[in-house]
């Protein structure tokens, strides 16, 4: 780095704020996307460290760094909390890692109002837990909660465990200041054209968020949670459509396919992230018998098999053979009466489409250990496998199709599991999760690049999204641009429009210079 | 230099409907919507500007987009494929016939088509039925300036980038065309709850619209009304499960005390065209604990007042859009009609003093994505 560049820098944030450690360095280098993973596991360095590391305290001073970097033409990347699984805070060009987490305030709450006004640094989990002493919630729970910001939250849409009753991170987002790439401090709200919905999601490539007005809503006097089963994934998606046309909204949402169903409840566990290991040895018998010809991928299914009583990961056609049919855990909560009223209403629903009630304990259970499903990967990796997860949305009429699709195009080469757990009005998202094996680091590679271009083709051709809720960053640049086709035109005229000099977080979202 | 002549010429042999206004404008009706980018590919050639309805324009081609009328119910998604020429009132009649609803609609925003509604983004009135946060539009199908048609992922909820139809909705035709979309639709219910409460003032009808959607209460109406000495709030709540709704009224009247008689005249209300009111009307984004503020303006409601302390504004009523602003919809005293640019948010006019710095970048993007500036010209401010 330049000698004056650097101590305009220091001069800026102060030495106790800025970095070029190389540790620092190393560790800003990548987030939690797998193939990256794979990489660190091969023994591979990170390809793109950035040249250094800051933590600016509040906007004015990211604003002076941003206009530090354009007139040294140096590239500019946001980092939250590192827990992204695309590739989205890589610094492919270098220049600044900008970390964020030093902006970490609850300025205020207005329980009247129902907003609170949050520094964008702050980590998911004690955001939440700040506005539950207060007697509020933000509503959002995303399993990556304890490693997540709300910056990071807003750059790539998230979604949480509560998303059919409370939204997006988008439907509670009211306004935002943000520091754009020409260096201006804006706020943006309720404008026409919505800027603020152009800006969330963008992935820093359009500017930081810095502080957000957000909708909070009063702690709930009610929670109640319940379990059903439903003869197969058909049934199953039919009653969540239902529940949510006759204007039912649960809190929670989470059918379980065939397979996962049976993991949860074969041994007996009414806790679907529980994964029941007695009975395991007589279902990995009737999968095995049933394994492709293909050596490559009886090899894989065979390790992913030897894992699973681990990792929870299990092959696709057994559990539907043993008639596992498929959990639906379902919360509804507010007002007492209100919370009561919904739950007897979807089980006045569940009764009409034959679905067996199994009571409150599969829902207890899942709630206990709602986050521990992000900290099971790395045991996959540390046992030579991989698997990555893929998030992918369409209305109800094409639902079944992407489910079959994606399946279909992974099956050959992975095992493939999948839960649906964010409805809307009109369609629903699909959380795929693939497990897998390669000899050596470069098949894996190759073997991960192939399975999930397998997977967006097949989505992108059922009219789905090509993501619901873990954004593009690098992993899903092309397929956002197969995606939007001619709409790549108007993404890249917003991008012209805020960083024509392509200096924030450049790369992502497929920007090119 | 624009050659209206020749485009009258290359337009007549796409679509019949191509009529010169004046010297300089020329007006086209396509009656197919595949008819327009076609149309369109002169007009860019021809470096000819363009805007749809009645936006200004001084020289140029003035789409007609009224007899694309189109529409394609999903009745497993609840979604209807609707054609920009559309009336909503028109395609809540048609979507009768499927027994399905776009669900109470403003009655100003009956005679507003389904292009002009989202382009001036009040399509987002139209009422919620479950949930104050969604959004009824899911997807759009524009022309771009470029030429191309560009059809918005209809997914319910996306992460793939920036909400690019959020960005085209409410942007008056600058970035792009409006040709189709893709709104929520509800079965229409076999039972509903009706309910009206008294209140001293319009604010205070406000805040207790905020106390009901603050509960979770989200009601297909909201609507309040000021009378001589006191507010009315209404409210509706329907769907398929009627236990539902009792349960969610009792919550209402435990929030609000005991319902009055006769909601039905005031919910009525808010579905009808208020023909005798002039029009245009401005719309004003409140938030609910600025409503008294924006009242004192006029503490006699006369037109003449209003008229002079916030430009373009009269006669008020309110309705929710989630629990932490609301619209406030005041109909103009003034005989002309005030450009959509003119319209106001939060009591600020749109442009550089709302947007601050962003309306330079917003700028920069419209160069970016129409050069010459031929989509909608000076919408907006661009």
């Amino acid at each position: 780095m330049d000698t004056l560049l650097h101590q305009a820098l220091l001069g800026l944030v102060g030495a106790e704020n800025f970095s070029e450690d190389p540790e620092d360095k190393l560790s800003y280098a990548r987030d939690l996307w797998p193939r990256n993973t794979l990489l660190a596991r091969g023994g591979a360095p990170p390809q793109y460290p950035p040249e250094a590391v800051v933590w600016p305290r509040d906007a004015k001073q990211l604003s002076a760094l941003v206009l530090l970097c354009r007139a040294n033409n140096m590239p500019f990347v946001p980092f939250g909390a590192g827990s992204g699984v695309c590739g989205g805070t890589i610094a492919l060009r270098g220049g600044l890692c900008v970390d964020m987490k030093h902006m970490k305030r609850l300025l205020w709450s207005d329980a009247e109002r129902g907003l609170a006004r949050i520094e964008c640094g702050i980590n998911g989990e004690i955001l939440e837990e700040s506005l539950n002493r207060r007697g509020l919630t933000l509503g959002h729970f995303p399993s990556s909660i304890y490693c997540s910001t709300l910056g990071g939250f807003l750059a790539a849409r998230s979604a949480g465990q509560l998303s059919t009753k409370y939204g997006k991170i988008e439907d509670m987002v009211v306004s935002a200041e943000v520091v754009l790439p020409d260096g201006s401090i804006v706020e943006v709200g309720a404008e026409r054209p919505d800027l603020l919905q152009a800006l969330v999601g963008a992935e820093g490539t359009l500017g930081f968020f810095t502080q957000a007005t957000m909708r909070v809503h009063p702690l709930a006097e009610e929670r109640l949670l319940r379990g059903v089963k439903l003869p197969d994934v058909e049934a199953g998606t039919r009653m969540i459509r239902e529940l949510l046309h006759a204007g039912i909204r649960p809190a929670v949402v989470r059918l379980y396919d065939e397979l996962d169903t049976w993991m949860a409840l074969a041994g007996g566990k009414k806790d679907p992230e529980q994964k029941s290991e007695k009975s395991e040895g007589s279902i990995l018998e009737a999968l095995r018998q049933r394994l492709p010809e293909d050596k490559i991928t009886r090899a894989a299914f065979s390790f992913a098999l030897q894992l699973a009583p681990q990792v929870g990961f299990l092959a696709d056609a057994g559990p539907k053979l043993l008639g596992a049919g498929c959990l639906l855990i379902l919360a509804f909560e507010g007002t007492k009466r209100v919370a009561q009223a919904e739950e007897a209403a979807a089980l006045e629903i569940a009764g009409r489409l034959g679905a067996k009630d199994l009571g409150r304990s599969p829902g207890e259970a899942w709630l206990q250990k709602r986050y521990a499903v992000s900290y099971r990967l790395s045991k996959v990796f540390q046992a030579g496998a991989f698997a990555d997860t893929m998030e992918v949305a369409v209305t109800w009429d094409r639902l079944l199709p992407l489910y079959d699709a994606v399946r279909h195009a992974l099956q050959s080469e992975a095992v493939v599991m999948a839960h649906f757990s964010h409805a809307y009005h009109e369609g629903c998202s699909i959380y795929f999760t693939f497990s897998t094996s390669a000899p050596d680091t470069q098949s894996s590679l190759e073997r991960y690049d192939r399975l999930w271009k397998r997977a967006l083709n097949a989505a992108l051709a059922v009219g789905a999204s090509s993501s619901h809720h873990h954004g593009i960053g690098l992993l899903k640049a092309g397929h956002l641009r197969a995606e939007l086709g001619p709409g790549g035109f108007l993404l890249d005229a917003l991008k012209q429009g805020f960083d024509a000099q392509h200096l924030s977080n450049p790369g992502k979202l497929g920007f090119q210079k | 230099m624009i050659r209206l002549d020749e485009l009258q010429r290359r337009a007549k042999e796409i679509t019949a409907a191509v009529n010169p206004v004046s010297d300089d404008i020329v007006a086209i009706a396509p009656w197919k919507a595949e008819e327009v980018p076609r149309i369109i590919e002169h007009c860019l050639s021809c470096e000819a500007p363009l805007v749809v309805g009645n936006g200004a324009l001084s020289t140029g081609v003035r789409f007609d987009l009224s007899k694309l009328q189109k529409i394609k119910p999903d009745e497993t998604s609840l979604v209807v494929h609707v054609e920009a020429g559309v009336k909503l009132g028109h395609l809540e009649e048609r979507l009768h016939a499927y027994n399905l609803t776009l669900g109470p609609i403003p009655g100003e925003l009956r005679e507003h088509s389904v292009g002009g509604a989202i382009a001036g983004r009040s399509y987002f009135k139209l009422g919620r039925y479950f949930s104050y946060w969604e959004d009824p539009l899911l997807s759009l199908d524009v022309i771009l300036p470029n030429g191309n048609y560009y059809h918005t992922t209809p997914a319910p909820r996306r992460a793939s980038g920036p909400d690019l139809t959020k960005l085209l909705a409410g942007s008056e035709g600058t970035l792009g065309i409006i040709m189709s979309a893709r709104l929520r639709v509800y079965t229409r219910t076999r039972s509903a709850r009706e309910a009206v409460w008294h209140l001293p003032t319009l604010e205070a009808a406000g805040l207790a619209a905020r106390k009901l959607l603050r509960a979770g209460l989200c009601c297909s109406v909201l609507y309040a009304e000021e009378h001589p000495g006191k507010a009315l709030l209404g409210a509706r709540l329907e769907g398929s499960m009627a236990s539902l709704h009792d349960a969610r009224l009792q919550e209402a009247e435990a929030l609000l005390g005991p319902t009055q008689q006769d909601p039905h005249e005031l919910i009525q209300r808010f579905s009808t065209p208020q023909k005798s009111l002039p029009t245009p009307r401005a719309e004003i984004f409140v938030p609910y604990e600025e409503v008294s503020a924006v009242l004192a303006l006029c503490p006699e409601r006369s037109a003449a007042t209003l008229t002079a302390k916030l430009p373009e504004v009269a006669l008020l009523s309110l309705e929710n859009v989630s629990p932490v602003k609301l619209f406030m919809l005041a109909r103009t005293h003034r005989g002309t009609a005030s450009p959509a640019s003119a319209l106001y948010e939060a009591g600020t006019q749109f442009g550089a003093s709302t947007l601050g710095a962003a309306y330079a970048s917003l700028q920069a993007m419209k160069r970016a994505l129409d050069p010459k500036h031929l989509f909608a010209k000076g919408a907006l401010g661009l």
